[in-house]
């Protein structure tokens, strides 16, 4: 929530503290990049666990997403009009940027 | 047309319209997560990320403020006969300018260096984990051009998609008396983990 930095100066023996300014954007961009297996302390672990349960959870949502579309079949023309549109687009930027 | 005829309409078009950014982001999270796992396979290679390709004798002024290390940046990108529209320029140390020029699939960087009036031309080794991380990671706006900045306008996009499908996969979940119980014990159960991490964390 409120991430601090030590400064330790060995010449003068000195210790600073300092706390962060809470700011919503910063709060918000460590929450994305949080990883936790290089730590070692098991609450970091888990939450690295419970990030790779969310990377696979959506690889499941588009996987059974597709499935569910391909089964209401009044919407495979616009489905895969849409999703066509998506891939084309999508491998636009792939082969030119 | 209802509502919720609507809503569960625009769920699914919106997710198939943007599936391959959702697929992206969710496959490239893998190298960012395990990026230890990934350096560690590489290094097993022993084969050095950057190549030198060339050095060239460059006397050029160092502006101070960011417009002109960008226009910099730019200048000795064209010195170096590097052709892209993607790039950033930082001052590595006081005597260093750094130019990252990439493109989703090379990456080369330009080092100058202001006190021996050299540039160094360096091409890194294509590694898929970088790929993935450096699309998941990119931005564009800072960019001039119209193609890099329209990549970042389908990112907000996907990014307001991503709010939609919450909403709309909600709504539909409401929809469904027979489903609610179960879907109670999953929303307060993730709830209350992110709440506990937030606060531990």
């Amino acid at each position: 929530m409120t991430p601090r930095r030590l400064t330790y100066s060995p010449a003068d023996r000195t210790l600073v503290v300092e706390r962060m300014q809470s700011r919503p954007n910063a709060f918000l961009e460590r929450f994305h990049r949080r990883r936790g297996y290089a730590t070692g302390y098991t609450l970091d672990t888990v939450w690295a666990v419970s990030v790779d349960a969310f990377i696979v959870a959506m690889v499941v949502w588009v996987l059974s997403g597709l499935w569910m579309w391909w089964e209401m079949k009044v919407t495979r023309p616009l489905g895969l009009a849409a999703l066509l549109g998506g891939a084309g687009v999508f491998a636009m930027y792939l082969l030119t940027l | 047309m209802t509502y919720s005829y609507l809503n569960r309409r625009v769920h699914l078009y919106l997710g198939l319209a943007l599936l391959p950014w959702f697929f992206m982001y969710g496959i490239s999270s893998v190298p960012f997560a395990h990026s230890q796992f990934f350096d560690q396979r590489d290094a097993a290679k022993g084969l050095p990320l950057w190549t030198v390709r060339a050095e060239h004798s460059v006397d050029v002024p160092v502006p101070g403020n960011a417009a002109g290390l960008r226009a910099l940046g730019a200048a000795l990108l064209k010195h170096a006969g590097v052709d892209t529209a993607n790039f950033g320029a930082y001052r590595q140390s006081p005597t260093q300018i750094n130019v990252y020029a990439y493109s989703f699939w090379k990456s080369t960087q330009l080092k100058y260096f202001t006190d021996q009036k050299k540039l160094t031309v360096e091409d890194r080794r294509f590694r898929w984990d970088h790929f993935l991380t450096g699309m998941h990671a990119r931005g564009g706006f800072e960019q001039e051009g119209l193609l890099q900045r329209s990549w970042s306008v389908v990112v907000d996009l996907v990014c307001v998609a991503m709010i939609v499908w919450i909403g709309s996969g909600l709504y539909m979940w409401w929809e469904l008396p027979g489903q609610r119980r179960w879907g109670w014990a999953a929303i307060l159960a993730g709830s209350i983990s992110f709440l506990f991490f937030t606060l531990r964390l």
